[in-house]
């Protein structure tokens, strides 16, 4: 109790945090050698395999790329901005390290639904989930905007006081803890396990374009909140992992830029401003409703 | 497909979890802070050098202000202690007394009177200050006073 209560240092917490980013990413190289040899042994690597794999890290780049140009010193000017106005006053142990990663990992949930639901959050993610394979590498692979939209789902935490940098921390914690569900190796945990916590099954659902599988398992660490909000789907039938409109191509920028390509096109060709916005804000493939169509009464 | 009200529902579930879960971690104490106290804590320890012979008693004041000390007044001392004299040094310990910067004032009142017998203006009983440099020194508050734990004083005979 006396180590969960002693204090932490912010500047400590930053290196650790930065410490476990760094060395979770050699890991997960290490990993994706077991899953490429893995592939090969089945006979399933191919050379689109190995391509697409390599536009994962080359999304990666563009995203780290935007992400120190533009985005770095926002989000954290935001969140010193806002963490002056914190409403309660809230020390830093490992204690209050865990609420908020628990906290941190809701947030999540909302910020992953928000993304997938709303048409200008899923142009980004789209970038995430164009993939047709599902591998650690997978989870490298990232959209122009990922970054953007978490500082805003993320700033009620610091508003209600905890320490920037402790958010910062708890975001990292999610992300790396969900990068590691990005396998196929990794079968159905034991039922405990799959009833509490995240785990490669349910994330290989939430990849799947099947129609039963489509908009579930938004889940960081905790598969409850999924549970217990209706978004829930058992890895029961085979997953076809990918997009439901495929973008057929390992071109890195196609990759990266398609989401926003098809957003633009899809605000383009709708008629009207207010149908404009509507495409905007509503889920993917989101029509107006037609007021003489037959089929409606 | 989740309906509206699901949606709404969800939504104040989470703000409720998330209010309450930083309410809560705004509960959480910090250990080290008292610990920290705990080390701070150890009190003042005066010792009293110099002391001629065994009778009577050592008188020993401690004062956390400027005016208290300036005045040497009895009860504006946050210490007080009587301790029989012996020959060579004792020692008074207050373990209450833990945020200095605090100033001693200290005298040998060997016939027990609970005062210090002055002969016109010359003290006629061993005496002291902290921070006095011979026994005609008047140190200021801020040079007699210091906030280390242990304190050492020599006491003066004049006679």
């Amino acid at each position: 109790m006396q180590t969960l209560l002693s204090p932490i240092s912010p500047t400590w917490l930053e290196q650790l945090e930065i410490f476990i980013d760094d060395w979770f990413f050699v890991i997960a190289l290490g990993f994706l050698a077991f899953e490429l040899t893995r592939y090969w042994i089945y006979k399933r690597l191919s050379w689109t395999m190995i391509g697409d794999t390599i536009t994962n890290y080359v999304t990666l780049a563009m995203f780290i790329g935007l992400t120190i140009l533009f985005l770095g010193a926002f989000y954290v000017a935001t969140f010193y901005y806002v963490w002056q106005f914190a409403i309660f006053d809230i020390e830093i142990n490992w204690i209050t390290v865990l609420i908020c990663i628990v906290l941190a990992d809701l947030v999540y949930y909302w910020e992953h639904r928000f993304m997938h639901r709303v048409n200008f959050g899923w142009a980004t993610h789209s970038v995430h989930h164009s993939s047709p394979f599902f591998n650690i590498s997978v989870a490298y692979r990232f959209g122009p905007m990922d970054s953007f939209w978490p500082v805003f789902f993320h700033l009620p935490l610091v508003l209600l006081g905890f320490n920037p940098v402790v958010v910062l921390f708890a975001e990292v914690v999610v992300q790396v803890y969900q990068t590691a569900l990005h396998t196929e190796a990794v079968g159905k945990l034991p039922r405990p396990v799959e009833a509490v916590m995240n785990t490669p099954s349910h994330h290989r659902v939430h990849h799947g374009s099947n129609s039963a599988y489509l908009d579930k398992n938004y889940a960081g660490i905790f598969i409850i909140w999924d549970r217990m909000f209706g978004t829930f789907a058992e890895e029961r039938e085979k997953v076809a992992y990918g997009l439901t409109r495929p973008i057929n191509s390992i071109n890195p920028l196609v990759a990266f830029l398609h989401g926003f390509y098809r957003l633009g096109k899809e605000v383009w060709q709708m008629p009207g401003l207010l149908n404009k916005i509507g495409v905007l804000i509503n889920p993917p493939g989101w029509q107006p409703a037609k007021k003489n169509d037959p089929n409606i009464k | 497909m989740p309906t509206m009200r699901q949606r709404i529902t969800a939504l104040c579930v989470s703000a409720g979890i998330i209010v309450g879960g930083e309410w809560m971690a705004s509960h959480v104490p910090a250990v080290e802070a008292e610990e920290a106290k705990a080390e701070k804590s150890q009190g003042l320890e005066v010792t009293v050098d110099g002391i001629r012979n065994g009778n009577g008693q050592v008188v020993v004041l401690v004062m956390d202000s400027r005016d208290a000390f300036k005045a040497y007044d009895y009860d504006a001392a946050v210490g007080y202690q009587e301790i029989p004299a012996s020959t060579g040094s004792v020692q008074a310990y207050f373990p209450d007394l833990n945020s200095g910067p605090y100033a001693v004032i200290a005298f040998h009142d060997e016939n027990g009177n609970q005062d210090l017998d002055m002969n016109g203006q010359i003290p006629s009983e061993g005496y002291t200050v902290s921070g006095a440099k011979d026994a005609y020194d008047e140190p200021p508050f801020k040079r007699a006073a210091s906030s280390d734990p242990k304190q050492s004083v020599r006491l003066f005979y004049l006679k």
